[in-house]
């Protein structure tokens, strides 16, 4: 179809200019084939303009306008000459076949650029599958940009995966990719001759999916490689040492005196500590990666909770300093979560404590929540490094033995986070990290 | 001689409870799975069981109501730190204590010396005086050296603690026995009077040593 501006302009010059030049004509008295050949010239003409159909009308009027005006009998729409009515026809039949080439030309050659913006937009797709930063998101993007849609969603097992503009489960079309895939366009339907290209579409959106999936594996696969290495390491270093002292012990080659025996001992049970805490950390990850946290939430109040969670800590934790309010509200958690969260927070704060200057605990009630702060005076987290810090096995440059996996921190925001409550970190004024541990107040 | 059976599947932990249960003079009976203890403490009645909550064969908590079906020997839990709800549910069924596993031998040595205790004076009047730090209690005359003033109600929490030491003292049952048989849930009262029990006869209220929270549990009181 030609534009309808081009329509319109045909129109106008089918209405106005064949009865102007008919007019033209009968004043200056010409012959009527001049006449038809002049006609013939202006159909071509509005066919140029506005295709088919004005040039029909012009053909139409103009051989009604020559039957009037110039065949005989003059004025009537009767023809009674051999010469008269062979010229109206010749007139409309060359007039009709103009028209209809002329048009047939004009549609193919739009067809022809469509085809070649087709073909650009296809080639930018398929090259922004496989460069693009979110490849998806740009080919749904160019999608609804180039045919004018309100948004494009593409909807897997009907719950959106990616979308341009608001995403929307049903709309005006849906083009079913595969299986559980689905493209839904919101704004207009497409139509009969953009189909193909939407449909193209929707494969290379489904690829890019797919794609976007397997690079997501590829990084998780890294992410395993790592954590393996780590925990291999963190697992290996204090069996090591208990097996050693064990090991040492059975040996009947040597013998020990009672002090080197009892260091023995001492060294494969804190090892043997050291192992039970971090695989109890791991299972809290796999269970909470999982989903198979088995959580009770209870009232509790900080002051109970906290005391024990520096027991735990063993000696370094009798050097933190306790500030909790006496009225201060229960909260609402699971005790041996919450004990979990605190021995890995605080024993991350005495980690990076000077000796001199240890942590402290505060708690208060804010905005209907319960706050308790650990505040440490060490070196503290530039702001661009805090949330790298909630990263399994980040360690932010510290490559001692005595730090763990560095799973502390994530585990304890996951475990803060299932049980509904915040854990982030500030600066303590004068230098140093304060962890935020924000939790549901409890009902009594 | 005191008997114990160790009701657990795994053989390195059984044989370290046996040796150690056994150095210190107790009977040992070993049980491998839920079946065998029952069958075991039937034939040899113990006076102490251990047991493991994860068994091949049957629920830990069947077992305990097992027991409890016949017995009042009193019963410790080992559980590991996971299984939060089994060790409610197992205190619930009738168990008098719990271990979470990994533990130290000291940590169940001294849960035995609770329970077993408790076991022994529920039926004498229990000691008159006790120590609580620097306090030393008088639980017959309700009174306290160096002078400390007690309310009723502090009175027959703390003394409810302190008739069994070392031993876990459910929520429910002492709000059932200090305040009566209708409450059960109002854990902020004991919340409340814990608090101030540790400030008139603690040495430091925010680490307490003595008058021990287990939080979602009960309450102990730690000789």
């Amino acid at each position: 179809m030609l534009s309808r501006r081009r329509l319109i302009a045909g129109l106008v010059a089918a209405a106005a200019g064949v009865p102007l030049l008919t007019l033209l004509a009968y004043r200056i008295d010409l012959a009527l084939p001049d006449v038809v050949l002049l006609l013939v010239a202006a159909v071509v003409v509005v066919a140029l303009l506005g295709g088919l159909w004005p040039a029909l009308m012009a053909a139409v009027g103009g051989f009604l306008l020559l039957n009037f005006y110039f065949t005989a009998p003059l004025y009537s729409l009767e023809v009674n000459t051999g010469e008269g009515l062979l010229a109206l026809l010749v007139f409309f039949g060359v007039a009709f076949g103009v028209s209809w080439v002329v048009d047939l030309a004009a549609r193919r050659t739009r067809q022809a650029d469509r085809a070649a913006a087709d073909a650009r937009t296809l080639a930018a797709v398929a090259g922004g599958v496989l460069t693009g930063p979110d490849p998806l998101h740009g080919l749904l993007t160019e999608l609804r940009d180039s045919y004018g849609l309100d948004s494009v969603t593409l909807v897997e097992a009907g719950t959106p995966v990616a979308s341009a503009g608001d995403p929307a489960v049903d709309g005006d079309a849906a083009i079913a990719v595969d299986g559980s895939l689905t493209l839904v366009l919101r704004g207009r339907a497409p139509s009969a001759d953009e189909w193909q290209v939407v449909r193209a579409f929707a494969a290379q959106a489904a690829v890019a999916l797919r794609q976007q999936r397997l690079a997501l594996a590829a990084e998780g696969d890294r992410v395993r490689t790592a954590l393996l290495a780590a925990v291999g390491h963190d697992l290996r270093t204090p069996l090591a040492s208990a097996k050693a002292a064990v090991a040492g012990l059975l040996s009947e080659e040597v013998s020990f005196d009672e002090q080197d025996r009892h260091e023995l001992l001492e060294t494969a049970d804190e090892s043997l500590d050291r192992l039970a805490a971090l695989v109890a950390n791991l299972l809290d990850m796999s269970r909470l990666q999982a989903g198979t946290l088995g959580m009770v939430p209870v009232d509790v109040g900080l002051e109970d909770i906290v005391p024990r969670a520096l027991d735990e800590l063993g000696p370094p934790g009798r050097r933190v300093a306790v500030d909790l309010p006496d009225d201060l509200a229960v909260v609402r958690a699971d005790p041996g979560l919450l004990d979990r969260v605190l021995v890995n927070v605080v024993g991350n704060a005495l980690r990076y404590s000077p000796p001199d200057h240890p942590p402290e605990i505060t708690g208060r009630v804010f905005d209907g929540r319960v706050e308790l702060r650990v505040v440490d005076h060490g070196p503290g987290i530039p702001v661009a490094d805090r949330e790298r810090v909630f990263l399994p096995f980040q360690r932010l440059g510290d490559r001692d033995n005595h730090t763990g996996v560095g799973l502390g921190l994530a585990l304890s925001r996951g475990l803060t986070e299932a049980m509904g409550g915040t854990l982030t970190p500030e600066d303590t004024p004068g230098g140093g990290l304060t962890m935020i541990l924000s939790l549901p107040m409890g009902t009594s | 001689m005191t008997r114990i059976l160790v009701v657990d599947d795994d053989p390195q932990i059984a044989r370290a409870l046996r040796i150690n249960l056994r150095a210190r003079q107790y009977d040992v009976d070993l049980a491998p799975d839920g079946a065998t203890a029952l069958k075991t403490a039937a034939a040899h009645p113990p006076d102490l069981v251990v047991l493991d909550l994860g068994l091949p064969d049957m629920d830990g908590a069947d077992v305990i109501r097992g027991l409890r079906g016949w017995t009042t020997v009193p019963i410790i839990v080992l559980s590991g730190r996971a299984e939060g709800t089994d060790k409610v549910t197992a205190l619930d069924a009738g168990a008098d204590d719990y271990v979470t596993k990994p533990f130290g031998v000291d940590e169940l040595l001294a849960r035995i010396r609770a329970v077993t205790r408790r076991a022994h004076t529920t039926e004498g009047s229990g000691p008159a005086t006790v120590t609580l730090g620097q306090y030393t209690i008088d639980l017959t005359d309700h009174t306290i050296t160096p002078d400390q003033r007690l309310t009723p109600t502090e009175w027959q929490l703390l003394e409810r603690l302190l008739r069994n030491p070392g031993k876990l003292i459910t929520q429910r049952s002492l709000l059932h026995d200090v305040w009566g048989p209708q409450y059960g849930t109002e854990t902020n009262y004991l919340r409340q009077y814990m608090a101030r029990l540790r400030r008139k006869l603690e040495d430091d209220p925010t680490r307490p040593r003595h008058l021990i929270t287990e939080p979602g549990m009960g309450y102990r009181y730690q000789p």
